[in-house]
């Protein structure tokens, strides 16, 4: 069967809207405008980096469990890793929303990559939060308790109970880490669709 | 199950933590120690990226590879 380019069917129409508005070219650019090259603009590719060090350790730890992360080195180091790259995942994910922040970066139609932004930083607050309850130590049990009051404070205890470890752990590494990973990449999608967001300058100059 | 040992590497932490966190109380905010500096230490990481020149930054070309 030959397909025809006006088929009205709806992978043909999503295959057609998705070359159009990210054709290869696009895509995956060989070259950026002269403005990106600036050290605050390395700061949204540190923080993918870092959120793939955090995949990589999060499938070791799943696949080990807990008695490994806590009695053998090798889990250690790889319980470690998992925690110091969170922090620069945050640390570089702070900065490059300050970076974005003060270039107006919402700018040239560009309000929902910087909507996409602030979602994934939320819901990686929580995926981080659900972490500390997933430890299984002494520590995780003192954040449950403390959290638990802040949570039932609002209502939401009965739904989300932060006491209820397996149900901490399910959120912990499946649906939040799914919600982060599928809004940084819709995330780079839209980079990609609306370009990085030139500096003041350039856009008095006609750039967009 | 065995992993490889640190032993011969491991270190005395750099500064000890064995004590209560210093608070620093500025009217309504109140920040640990220890976060003031992860927050320092972001602040001025910022302005570095910002103020730093990017190698090969300058070139009259107005596409430039990465």
């Amino acid at each position: 069967m030959t397909s025809t380019p006006n088929a009205t069917n709806w992978t043909g129409a999503l295959r057609r809207s998705a070359e159009r508005a990210l054709p290869p070219e696009k895509l995956l650019p060989e070259s950026q405008p002269s403005y990106v090259a600036s050290w605050i603009y390395v700061f949204g590719a540190l923080t993918m980096a870092a959120l793939g060090i955090i995949i990589a350790t999060g499938f070791v730890l799943a696949i080990m469990g807990p008695t490994w992360w806590h009695h053998s080195s090798t889990g250690h180091f790889i319980n470690s890793m998992h925690l110091w790259s969170v922090e620069l995942f945050f640390a570089f994910m702070v900065i490059h929303l300050w970076g974005k922040f003060f270039m107006a970066a919402w700018r040239g139609n560009r309000v929902l990559t910087w909507a996409s932004g602030v979602v994934t930083f939320v819901i990686s607050i929580a995926t981080a939060f659900t972490g500390y309850l997933s430890q299984t130590n002494y520590d995780s049990q003192w954040i449950a308790t403390q959290a638990k009051d802040g949570i039932n404070a609002t209502g939401g205890g009965a739904l989300f109970n932060v006491l209820n470890f397996g149900q901490m752990l399910m959120w912990h590494i499946t649906l939040l880490p799914l919600g982060v990973g599928i809004l940084v990449v819709l995330h780079v999608l839209l980079v990609r669709h609306r370009g990085v967001v030139p500096p003041f300058a350039e856009t008095k100059d006609g750039a967009k | 199950m065995r992993g490889i040992s640190t032993a011969p590497f491991r270190l005395h932490a750099l500064v000890n933590l064995n004590h209560p966190n210093h608070f620093l109380q500025w009217g309504w905010l109140s920040i640990s120690r220890s976060n003031a500096i992860v927050v320092g230490l972001m602040v001025v990481t910022f302005m570095a990226a910002v103020a730093i020149p990017f190698p090969g930054h300058g070139d009259a070309d107005q596409e430039e590879v990465r």
